[in-house]
């Protein structure tokens, strides 16, 4: 009896629950923003970040939109940067999503339908164009962006020159780069930290034979001839025991966390790493672009940035507020914290100076950094992404890894990582 | 005294035993402790060496000025207190119910708790995240606290200890004319102490360590955040301070280890050394 | 067994008022959402955009077409027969050895230490001492190993709930009934079998059960471990339904995923009540 109507109970609140859902949620409703008698627009804007310096940078970000716009607030909420997406999603499926939304690149074409496309209501003038490339998506700009990343060759500078090997500049091969790994792996050291990460991996990937897994349409195509050619080069440097191979498939730093550490002696990682790189590591750090292959060196580029949420009941406001965001004051108050690479070309220049004067005995490998960044960004192709691209990177953590232990071919794996991920791409 | 020599040496031996076996079993937390005295950038360096290039006493400090860490525990204690009290009061009621009174439907309903145990958190986080809403509940104290305070763990927990305590003190009791609601606060409960403290250690770590459903029902993290999400501002979008994690982790076991010790002269104290068990 | 000695009714009556709050607070809180997610594994529910009524074919590719459901369901049943019983034995060992220890409330709280460690935390100490054994590959990124691993740290990591439970119902161990077994000849391994097991058998019983049935929803050990690798030798089903949910953010195929979880635990769970009668002895 009692059970019986608990589970009677439970189902009648479900149905309700279904059709309260229908209308408010998935995006549909309308959330994130609020008028207050007195006309003020208070817009809830989420971003990841993590110390309380983080936090106070966005902060004065919020006070700079109403500083231009007066009838203007920016709530800010922060989630951590891991956490971020999980707690986007959740919001977005129960309809309380906020107004201003940070994305990524690489997420992009998950959220594009709930994004309002910012064409002809923000401003994109003065931008890096192959910033705000990355954030457009069917011709549609979903966002703006706030910081450009490329990714480059990391490498310990000592270890090089004990070692007697040529320092990586620009213009070095995949033959070089080869050779360069054989003779620093020596007393336990590995020349090279390998990764399964899709823009250390891809990249690399890409430099090699132009191998990309993702059509021009964003079609995957994991299993491409490329793709398996370039693959069986990456997993032969675990082969010829000159690279790290990450200890598990939850490891995705592993190759620049191994760099820093000492271990590994060239890592591949983003533009973004380069002052946390030169502030940790207890040896000289030098970075080049990565190896050049057939087509010349190439690289992934990525954005970050922030959109409009569709079903932002103050859109023209919120898209003012982005505008802010991403300004020239924005941006060159960010480049002068030396929070990233600006997305913005006449504030990157205050963004090397930053780094610069953290470290002047380092000038020269800044310097050296921002050389090969603005290299990448020449030769850099944005990452379009499918819809399940998450799914995309959690293949790809599983079954690269088997193939650098030896486990399972490069034909194999790609083949398993396509056939698994083409439901829902 | 010629006999009591042997087991005296036997004892010895056993302690010798057990503290081996307790070492070893700690390595990996003495590990962790070496771990968070590592300088930035050495946490991964030569793994297995217990020492980086110094002791670097400063993480803990930095760990506080890297976020208000201070604020976070504040909050775990206040919700995972909070949490406790009310789930100990909700189980050891229908506990009692379930384990010392007849009643139409304790079976069907019992089962019905056992059931809910076997849903797992991940699928209920969105239609709780509905329900929070349509309470305005959301980014509160109380969302945190009551959604998991009705678990039907400690219902089962109490249920089995109030089921070892012989049914002939409660017919006592209830001859002596003490209704149901004396019976429960003056037999049931002091006798089950250990059991009570047993679910208030299993229920206080679970809300202090808990982490999805703070994750997606907070949004000021400095106002309400619990440990477990100032943990994760470690990991940063321009990479991890893994040193500081390891600082962070080895500070959020204190207040679970001050409860833990607090209450183990309860846990102990059972029927037998409350000397009521002679029967 | 005395029958109660108030009339049934006025029972019927407390008891309903003792038992309220648990039933309104699981019936909002639990039940609710638990009837919602019924209703989702009957949709394509994405996370976000527009729903559908699909009927069984959640289900239906779960256990058909999803490459991972059934070797999620292996992995989760080996680590489930591995990890109960080794628990189960460590744990029962050491309240019983420590029971005796002038110090127990000490040994108590070092072996529950690992249970109140952040999880990240252990897996990066873990980790490392995984490296440090060396070996290539790693264990945790070999196919063959990963598993055990997971099964290692996580006794290590989760025992020590066990040891409180079963220290609590050892201390509480009739001493009338233990003289009275000594004082016909009960000892060592008979005395342990026949009169001291029998005693704290409820706790038993519900160590055994909450252990299964945490074990049959392990999930963040392998996650944060291996993430499910190498290949999907470590994916266990609550992964499969999160990854379903979060990342796949497929709620109807998450919820469908959950429901045969439900099941599965259901009918183990089931056949542990079935089987108490056996051995589990009430006093009452």
């Amino acid at each position: 009896m009692h059970m019986r109507r608990g589970v009677l109970l439970a189902l009648g609140l479900a149905g309700v629950m279904v059709t309260t859902a229908c209308g408010g949620g998935g995006g549909t409703g309308t959330s994130g923003g609020a008028r207050d008698t007195g006309g003020t627009v208070t817009l809830d804007w989420e971003m990841w970040a993590g110390s309380e310096d983080e936090k106070a940078q966005l902060d004065h970000l919020a006070a700079l939109v109403t500083q231009k716009h007066p009838a203007i607030k920016v709530n800010l909420r922060t989630a951590p940067f891991n956490d971020y997406f999980t707690k986007l999603q959740t919001e977005f499926a129960a309809g309380k999503q906020p107004c201003v939304v940070s994305m990524q690149s690489l997420r992009l074409s998950a959220y594009a339908d709930l994004l309002e496309p910012l064409d002809g209501k923000a401003d994109v003038q003065g931008f890096a164009p192959a910033a705000l490339q990355a954030l457009k998506l069917g011709g549609k700009q979903l966002a703006l962006p706030y910081d450009l990343a490329s990714m480059l060759l990391y490498y310990n500078k000592d270890a090089f020159t004990k070692a007697g090997v040529a320092e990586p500049k620009s213009g070095w091969t995949v033959a070089d780069f080869e050779q360069a790994a054989k003779k620093l792996s020596t007393g336990g050291k590995a020349g090279f930290g390998m990764s399964f990460a899709d823009l250390h991996t891809l990249s690399m990937l890409l430099s090699y034979n132009g191998a990309q897994p993702v059509t021009p349409d964003v079609k995957l195509q994991f299993d491409s001839r490329p793709m398996v050619d370039a693959l069986t080069w990456y997993a032969g440097l675990a082969t010829a025991k000159a690279a790290l191979v990450p200890a598990s498939s939850s490891d995705v730093g592993w190759g620049e966390t191994q760099f820093v550490n000492g271990n590994a002696m060239m890592a591949v990682d983003g533009s973004w790493n380069i002052g946390s790189a030169l502030k940790d590591a207890k040896f000289a750090v030098g970075f080049a672009p990565l190896p050049a292959g057939s087509g010349g060196s190439k690289t992934y580029l990525a954005a970050s940035g922030f959109g409009v949420a569709k079903g932002c009941p103050y859109p023209a406001e919120a898209a003012q507020a982005v505008s802010v965001l991403t300004g020239p004051d924005a941006q060159a108050y960010l480049a002068g914290q030396g929070r990233s690479f600006p997305s913005r070309t006449d504030q990157q220049a205050a963004y090397e100076e930053f780094l610069v004067k953290q470290d002047p005995k380092n000038a020269e490998a800044v310097r050296g950094a921002i050389a090969s960044v603005k290299d990448g960004l020449a030769g850099g192709v944005p990452l379009f992404t499918t819809k399940n691209w998450d799914s995309v990177g959690k293949l790809m953590a599983q079954y690269l890894i088997r193939v650098y232990t030896g486990d399972q071919s490069p034909q194999d794996a790609l083949a398993t990582i396509q056939q698994q991920s083409a439901r829902g791409q | 005294m010629r006999a009591e020599s042997p087991r005296r040496a036997g004892r010895v031996v056993s302690h010798v035993l057990l503290a081996a076996v307790a070492l070893t079993f700690l390595y990996p937390l003495i590990f962790a402790v070496a771990t968070a005295l590592k300088p930035p950038g050495e946490t991964f360096g030569s793994p297995g060496s217990l020492v980086g290039s110094e002791l670097r006493w400063r993480n803990f400090a930095d760990v506080f000025a890297y976020v208000p860490f201070e604020r976070y525990i504040g909050n775990g204690v206040l919700v995972a207190g909070a949490g406790t009290l009310v789930v100990l009061a909700a189980s050891a009621l229908s506990a009692y119910a379930f384990a010392a009174l007849r009643w139409r439907g304790r079976d069907g309903i019992f089962l019905v708790f056992l059931a809910t145990m076997m849903v797992p958190q991940e699928v209920l986080v969105v239609p709780m995240f509905l329900l929070m809403q349509a309470f305005g509940w959301v980014d509160s104290y109380q969302a945190l606290i009551f959604p998991w305070a009705f678990t039907a763990f400690g219902a089962f927990l109490l249920r089995q200890f109030f089921k070892s305590v012989p049914g002939e003190l409660r017919e006592a009791a209830r001859l002596d004319g003490a209704g149901e609601v004396r019976v429960f606060l003056r037999v049931m409960l002091p006798l089950a102490r250990p059991a009570l403290g047993v679910l208030a250690v299993f229920t206080f770590i679970g809300y202090w360590n808990s982490f999805l459903w703070p994750l997606i029902m907070i949004n000021d993290v400095n106002a309400r955040g619990t440990v477990p999400l100032g943990l994760q501002l470690f990991f940063g979008q321009n990479g991890n301070q893994w040193h500081l994690v390891m600082a962070a982790s080895v500070i959020s076991i204190l207040p679970t280890l001050l409860l833990l010790v607090a209450l183990q002269k309860h846990l102990v104290k059972g029927i037998a050394t409350a000397g009521l068990a002679g029967r | 067994m005395k029958r109660p000695v108030k009339p049934r009714t006025t029972e019927q009556w407390s008891a309903l008022g003792f038992v309220t709050p648990s039933v309104l607070g699981l019936g909002l809180f639990t039940l609710f959402p638990v009837g919602m997610a019924v209703v989702m594994s009957f949709f394509q529910w994405p996370m976000l955009g527009t729903r559908e009524f699909v009927g069984l074919d959640n289900f239906r590719y779960l256990l058909g077409e999803d490459p991972d459901f059934l070797s999620a369901l292996r992995n989760t049943f080996v680590f489930t027969g591995l990890y109960v019983p080794l628990n189960i034995l460590l744990a029962l060992g050491l309240a019983f050895w420590i029971h005796r220890s002038r110090w127990a409330n000490l040994w108590r709280v070092l072996f529950f230490v690992p249970a109140i460690t952040p999880m990240v935390a252990n897996a990066v100490i873990w980790k490392l001492l995984f490296q440090a054994l060396g070996g290539a590959p790693n264990v945790l990124a070999d196919g063959r190993t990963a598993l055990l691993a997971v099964v290692a740290m996580s006794v290590w990591q989760g025992f020590g709930y066990n040891m409180i439970v079963f220290s609590a119902a050892v201390n509480e161990m009739s001493p009338s009934v233990l003289e009275a077994a000594s004082l016909d000849g009960a000892t060592g391994l008979r005395r342990l079998v026949s009169v001291q097991l029998p005693l704290i058998s409820p706790a038993l019983f519900f160590a055994a059960t909450m252990t299964m049935i945490n074990a049959l929803q392990v999930f963040t050990q392998p996650y944060i471990l291996t993430a499910g690798g190498p290949g999907n030798a470590t994916e266990t089903l609550v992964m499969n339904v999160y990854q379903a949910g979060f990342e796949s953010r497929d709620l109807g195929l998450a919820a469908a995923g959950a429901w045969l979880l439900f099941a599965i635990i259901l009918g183990v769970t089931a056949v542990q009540f079935v089987g108490q009668k056996r051995w589990v002895h009430y006093e009452s």
